[in-house]
């Protein structure tokens, strides 16, 4: 194969290029830095080095903000899988089970997964960037806003899988996330929602919202507990899946990457969808879909895997066709137009040498990350050492000052503490909320798209059933939201113990 | 989350306090939802003819949200309740001062800034927590506070609160 | 810590001899003491974003104590206009002011009006552009208004927002020769540009830069620009003016002030944003980023805004978009 050849040509290049090796590594470590401290983001990180960019040579640099955008999504991971604090909605989705293997003092397994996983679906959606870009790029066209909507529709109905036990639940907290996202301008019309007058309420401030129902309500639930339990550790536990865990985790992985890069490469959606859709699709093909959120191994390799997966899917796009599908890729697209890299159609053509070399700097960047991550792990996992009467102000500080970083804005710190404590309250009586989360990223979008969709079909609906991927999407949807009723009818309720049990004893032995 | 939440298929039992706090739960919820449609009724159309306008998806929402409130209502209601033996003390008043030195350090940050704040956040913290040596405390309250300064402040170029009162 | 420790020094030691000493010129005569912050209401990233800091970097030269740039994010950068104006007006919290705030509080979404802010200096400016897709039957402008006018409402014009400058740009167009379209909001202007390379709609009215990549690959073609004269990247691309729409209206970025800044310290930040803007190596930068150097001066700029102003309110109050 022609771009084989290509490719090799580009790794002899990178082997002879230190400064390039240097910075992507470099780019890596910060990366995963950024993306592990909450309130920061992988597209504040491009955005800072960017300016560095200018004056290093187009491999280097592009090499060194590629390493920032993999190393970001991948960090996010952990901090939502030690301390239940996602970094970035994608790892929202890891911290379900990731958290609760931790609990159950296999945070180190739950770590390993998560970076082997990351690994494994940013290197295939990287090879599907560079052998399928042709074929799949067009895709990306073929998304229109009724496509978007049923997208949306069929992220929502993922509800059902995250809820937990109780399905009604877990669909009023849904539909309560779904009521905060349509707080603010009005995706259409700009008309001010809810918003009793603060400007700060024109967009929801959603990452102090996630920071708050997750992470600062789990410190809540702790201070209930006794000081002298308070102080036994979770501990780290093995690192390394066993080989037949891994062998287990193959159709997982691959199934998520081929997803992740598919959604990746959809403009307007990204890791957090991804992650979604990956653990609702492991769950549907799993053989025992009941052990997840509970600590499923395979869920946080569902996750991982589709989040980072969707770095190749969203580069094809920007550099195919030119059109950053995301905030990241935009940053991205703009350091390639410094270097003088006009994305779109021509940029492998007339570019090629350069190109290629790139592509194979993006496999080595996911390798530094699994050399980084693995490295690392039995270190950052010492967190869990500390006595919990300092971790856990400490995370609250961190909640804090995340919250705070995102906008530089106090207020947001007030959004993160309503957050915390409405979550405690949830928690408490066993709302999850996970489904609010997903609210909060598909709410805004399905609403946009398909008021969109109705304008560009001046006011007939009839796209709702006239599209074949709308149809499709929206037939998932309806699988995905009935599936557990079907279940729970055929198999009946398995006894239970009396609610609000928090989840924590179970962990606890 | 509350993975032993009992399916509410009516086989399992409650406490009366969960059974009071469910049709808390539902009432609240329900003000907030007729709230939302009421006030979405009086959002003006959208200029486009095409466009549904910007109440209708809130209401939609709501009124979603009703049926499942009714729903979970019904579900409780029919739940036999018993006297379930209690699990074990828990420290509820220790988690509503922690939310409340939150609530002060939030009141604080913006006037006296990061520093101060995250100090006696911390210490706060730490001591409710079960962290009360009179040298550790403030040591490690100082020493968290000023990492996480350094790191983000300068590590990471992102500014923390400099306190309207210095500025 | 170090600096903000010794800044606090400096403050006390400033609000002493201001308790002596008369205070408005002493105050002035010192400025800066301490690093400038910028507010960009816009996200790290974005276009105003690479301006400021773009800027930032090259006002090292300019300004001893340097400039920190801080994204004030949302609202549609309602936020950090509102948190600009609000600023105490010392000269020590300035803001990198955008088309937006003439614009805004016409929406009645705001409490802020344009009169509240002093300008210092603009930095950018970039013109709307009408696009079309490569095979789409209008070859020249005048094809495209023509059709425009047989089929009211029919051309779906994808735009960045609604109440954002492309939207009123298109909406400007349509205002100004009686014709309508079918204006589609997206969430940015790339999501706009992918839906017409996509086919979903016919056009689209956004800055130059967004879409030079597909201009130059063939797949898109510019009709015409809003400017007042034709562009250095698009010397082909006529201006609507000259093909007998006196239109000219797109987006700018430049430095403001809150209202009651005393005026040396104005005129200082004036004189270092010329400097600052006439370097080379900041032309370069924003050349490299695919955006236009527009150096205006304040006084000129002032004028400007106002007018701009004025035509916003009155064109947002036609089409129903003031409350």
């Amino acid at each position: 194969m022609d771009n084989l050849h290509l490719l090799w040509g580009g790794v002899q290049t990178l082997a002879t290029h230190p400064t390039a090796i240097l910075l992507s590594i470099f780019g890596v470590a910060a990366g995963i830095v950024i993306g592990a401290l909450p309130g920061l983001t992988a597209t504040m990180g491009v955005a800072i080095l960017l300016p560095f960019t200018f004056s290093m040579d187009p491999v280097s640099g592009l090499l060194m903000i590629s390493g920032v955008f993999f190393g970001g999504i991948y960090g996010g991971s952990i901090p939502a899988i030690l301390l239940r604090i996602p970094g970035t909605p994608a790892a929202a989705a890891t911290a379900i089970d990731g958290y609760a293997l931790a609990q159950k003092g296999q945070a180190g397994l739950a770590l390993g997964v998560a970076t082997i996983s990351s690994f494994i679906g940013g290197t295939l959606s990287v090879l599907i960037l560079i052998f399928l870009a042709p074929i799949l790029a067009g895709f990306a066209l073929k998304f229109s806003a009724s496509e978007t909507f049923a997208l949306a529709v069929f992220g929502l109905s993922i509800i059902a899988s995250i809820s937990g036990d109780s399905l009604v639940k877990g669909l009023i907290a849904g539909f309560a996330g779904l009521l905060v996202a349509s707080i603010g301008l009005d995706p259409m019309g700009g008309f001010p929602r809810f918003t009793a007058g603060y400007t700060e309420l024109f967009t929801v401030p959603f990452i102090p919202v996630m920071i708050g129902l997750f992470a600062a309500a789990e410190v809540f639930k702790s201070m209930e507990e006794g000081e002298l339990r308070a102080r036994a550790m979770a501990q780290i536990g093995r690192l390394l899946p066993s080989w037949p865990q891994l062998r287990g985790l193959t159709g997982t992985l691959l199934r998520s990457s081929g997803l992740g890069a598919f959604i990746g490469a959809i403009p307007g959606a990204g890791a957090d969808i991804a992650a979604y859709v990956s653990y609702n699709e492991a769950r549907r093909f799993s053989r025992t879909p009941e052990n997840f959120g509970k600590g499923e191994i395979a869920a946080i390799s569902a996750c991982e895997a589709g989040g980072n997966a969707c770095t190749g899917g969203a580069l094809m796009t920007m550099m195919t066709l030119g059109i950053p599908g995301d905030a990241v890729t935009a940053v991205m697209m703009g350091a390639l137009v410094v270097q003088g890299l006009q994305p779109g159609p021509l940029l492998f053509t007339d570019h090629a040498e350069l190109v290629f070399t790139l592509l194979a700097g993006m496999l080595f960047c996911y390798l530094v990350l699994l050399a980084l991550g693995l490295g690392s792990l039995r270190f950052i996992g010492r967190v869990l050492m500390m006595p919990r009467s300092v971790l856990m102000p400490l995370v609250l500080l961190l909640c804090v000052v995340g919250a705070y970083a995102i906008n530089n804005s106090v207020f947001d710190i007030g959004i993160m503490l309503a957050a915390g404590v409405v979550g405690y309250f949830m928690q408490r009586w066993g709302f999850p909320a996970s489904p609010v989360v997903l609210a909060l990223i598909m709410g805004p979008m399905a609403e946009a798209s398909f008021r969109r969709a109705l304008s560009l079909s001046n006011g007939s609906y009839d796209f709702l059933w006239t599209r074949p991927i709308t149809v499709a999407l929206l037939a998932l949807a309806a699988v995905t939201l009935l599936l557990p009723l079907l279940r729970r009818r055929k198999g009946g309720g398995p006894g239970g113990t009396p609610e609000a049990l928090p989840a924590t004893a179970a962990g606890k032995e | 989350m509350s993975d032993q939440t009992a399916p509410q298929d009516g086989a399992a039992v409650q406490s009366r306090a969960d059974r009071l706090a469910h049709l808390v739960i539902v009432a609240l919820m329900g003000a907030v939802a007729v709230g939302v449609i009421v006030t979405a009724l009086g959002f003006p159309a959208s200029p486009d003819p095409n466009d549904v306008g910007p109440a209708r998806f809130p209401i939609l929402y709501a009124t979603g949200l009703l049926g499942l409130l009714g729903i979970l209502l019904a579900q409780t209601l029919r739940q036999p309740v018993a006297e379930v033996a209690a699990p074990e003390r828990r420290h509820y008043g220790r988690v509503a001062l922690g939310m409340l030195l939150m609530l002060g350090a939030l009141l604080a940050i913006g006037t006296v800034g990061y520093f101060p704040t995250a100090f006696v956040l911390l210490a706060g913290l730490m001591a409710l927590m079960g962290q009360r040596s009179l040298v550790w405390n403030p040591v490690l309250a100082l020493a968290i506070t000023a990492a996480i300064y350094i790191l983000f402040d300068y590590g990471l170029n992102v500014p923390l609160p400099p306190g309207s009162l210095f500025e | 810590m170090e600096l903000t420790h010794r800044s606090k020094l400096k403050l006390l030691a400033g609000l002493g001899a201001a308790a002596i000493l008369p205070a408005g010129p002493a105050l002035a005569q010192g400025y800066p003491r301490r690093p400038v912050e910028l507010i960009v209401p816009f996200a790290p990233g974005g276009g105003t974003d690479l301006v400021a800091r773009a800027f930032a970097d090259a006002a090292k030269a300019h300004l001893e104590r340097g400039i920190g740039v801080v994204n004030r994010t949302g609202g549609g950068g309602a936020v950090g206009l509102s948190e600009i104006m609000a600023a105490r007006p010392d000269g020590y919290k300035i803001g990198l002011g955008t088309v937006e705030l003439a614009m805004l509080p016409h929406m009645g979404l705001v409490r802020f009006s344009a009169d509240d802010f002093l300008p210092v200096a603009r930095l950018n400016a970039e013109p709307s552009a009408v696009t079309v897709k490569a095979d789409a039957p209008w070859k020249t402008l005048g094809e495209y208004l023509e059709h425009a006018k047989a089929n009211p409402g029919k051309i779906r014009v994808g735009n960045s927002g609604t109440g954002a400058i492309w939207h009123l740009a298109t909406e400007a167009l349509a205002d100004k020769l009686g014709l309508r379209f079918n204006n589609i909001p997206y969430e940015g202007a790339a999501p706009a540009v992918t839906a017409l390379l996509g086919g979903h709609i016919e056009a689209v009215a956004v800055s130059p830069a967004e879409v030079s990549a597909q201009v130059q690959a063939g797949q898109m073609r510019i009709l015409g620009v809003m400017a007042e004269q034709r562009l250095e990247a698009f010397p082909d691309v006529p201006t609507f003016r000259e093909s007998g729409t006196d239109l000219a209206i797109g987006t700018w970025r430049g430095i403001f002030v809150p209202k009651r800044t005393p005026a040396e310290v104005v005129e200082t930040l004036r004189q270092v944003a010329r400097r600052t803007a006439e370097e080379q190596a900041f032309r370069d930068t924003l050349k490299k980023l695919n955006l236009t150097w527009a150096y205006l001066d304040g006084p000129q700029f002032a004028e400007q805004v106002k007018a701009e102003d004025a035509t916003f309110k009155a064109l947002m109050t036609r089409i129903g978009l003031a409350r």
